[in-house]
């Protein structure tokens, strides 16, 4: 096996959470991100021998990020009858009342956020969770700085009025 | 610069990524302009919630196991040997990795999240000090009148210093609870920037020095006199760091 296989998961095996949480983030739920994160790190097995990078987590996570995309692509042509659907039901009927509202708001931040496009949390996550700059998202999506600066704010306004929106319908429910 | 640009720049200048015209203008902008100020506080207030309510995933055990799976079952081109090791091998395979991989990672999140979860609490504090308007229990320009203040709430003597002639004003100070122990806060300021100075006796965790962001504010812990500290603050890098240089400075030659 020589060296190459200890190598590759030394690099990029400590870095399983946050592939994990990038995923999820992005096509959201949990098996889909479970799939979507076994792809990439076969690819990334496949291409490792061209790697020559210094920062593996974010060669990695660039990996992660083209095959969540692609997933989304693939699974927007299979499913184009059915859009949001799922979303829809998301939203519990009924909250149980004895909850925190520190808990609820949590939930109100998870319904809110899956509203949003995928490019928007995945800016959001990379930003946030992540730390990377602007110039390295940048570089990482392919796209021009000031494009980062809008995404970013619009990502985190849009999330903001998703909040608003979805405590609004949970006020109404309530009614 | 008029609202609408400056609402475009209010997020990248929390972020601390404006170009330093972009920042002076959006400054000279906001200075006047009372709209713009209240924006920029209810952004702050967004990020600070979304910071701390934001979800964060960890990948399922099955996840691990399936990725282990990869390296194991499909050999480089170059060996195609890996297919035949006997099954009966591989778990012990995955619980020797587990174990080589996982137990120094553990440490090391562990570690780097106590810090972590100090700088957070900090900033939470910060921003909650600054929403509710109170930046002190006690006001006053003197540092000795902060101090014996602050000695007289806690259980060690927090080193309080005058940095007036560099810029710093004292501003006074409040005890704050971070991670559930009492914390001296010193409260300094310079023109608009607002710095808050957390310090507490470092018992068994050693602090060993970090620079972040977060929620647009900038962190810098260290460990000094037997002390941990975390500043908190608007200012930018250079200045920060000057403040921090300065206060260990002066309270190394006391």
């Amino acid at each position: 096996m020589g060296k190459e296989l200890p190598r590759f998961e030394e690099l990029f095996l400590p870095h399983l959470d946050a592939a994990y949480n990038l995923a999820r983030w992005i096509v959201e739920k949990d098996q889909d991100a479970q799939d979507v994160v076994q792809e990439a790190y076969a690819r990334a097995f496949k291409s490792f021998a061209g790697f020559r990078g210094v920062n593996p987590r974010a060669w990695l996570l660039t990996i992660v990020r083209n095959t969540a995309y692609n997933w989304i692509q693939k699974h927007l042509r299979e499913d184009n009858l059915i859009p949001f659907d799922e979303k829809i039901h998301a939203v519990p009927a009924s909250e149980p009342s004895s909850e925190s509202s520190y808990e609820k708001r949590r939930e109100q931040l998870q319904e809110a956020l899956s509203r949003l496009p995928p490019d928007f949390r995945e800016v959001l996550v990379l930003y946030e969770f992540e730390g990377w700059s602007y110039k390295e998202l940048a570089s990482a999506l392919n796209v021009p700085m000031g494009t980062v600066m809008s995404r970013l704010s619009r990502a985190r306004r849009r999330l903001h009025e998703a909040i608003l929106e979805v405590r609004d319908l949970e006020t109404e429910d309530e009614l | 610069m008029n609202c609408d640009e400056a609402e475009r720049f209010l997020d990248a200048y929390l972020d601390g990524e404006l170009e330093l015209s972009q920042q002076l203008e959006l400054e000279q902008h906001l200075s006047g302009c009372a709209e713009c100020q209240a924006v920029l506080q209810e952004r702050r207030e967004f990020r600070a919630f979304f910071t701390a309510a934001a979800p964060s995933f960890k990948a399922p055990p099955e996840l691990r196991e399936r990725v282990l799976a990869i390296t194991r079952e499909e050999p480089a081109p170059a060996k195609p040997k890996v297919r035949q090791f006997p099954l009966w091998r591989r778990p012990w395979l995955y619980a020797a990795a587990l174990l080589a991989i996982g137990l120094p990672i553990a440490w090391m999140v562990f570690h780097e999240n106590r810090e972590h979860r100090f700088a957070r609490q900090a900033v939470s504090d910060y921003l909650r000090a600054l929403f509710v308007d109170h930046l002190c229990d006690v006001v006053s320009p003197d540092p000795k009148v902060v101090k014996s203040y602050l000695m007289a709430k806690l259980n060690f003597s927090p080193p309080v210093v005058d940095l007036a002639s560099a810029g710093y004003q004292m501003r006074g100070g409040r005890i704050d609870i971070v991670q559930s122990r009492r914390v001296a806060t010193l409260v300094y300021r310079r023109n608009k920037d607002v710095i808050n100075l957390f310090m507490w006796p470092a018992t068994r965790h050693r602090f060993t020095g970090s620079d972040q962001v977060m929620s647009g504010l900038r962190i810098c812990t260290w460990n000094d006199v037997n002390l941990n500290f975390i500043a908190v603050s608007t200012l930018s890098d250079a200045e920060l760091d000057r403040f921090t240089d300065l206060f260990r400075d002066a309270i190394g030659n006391r």
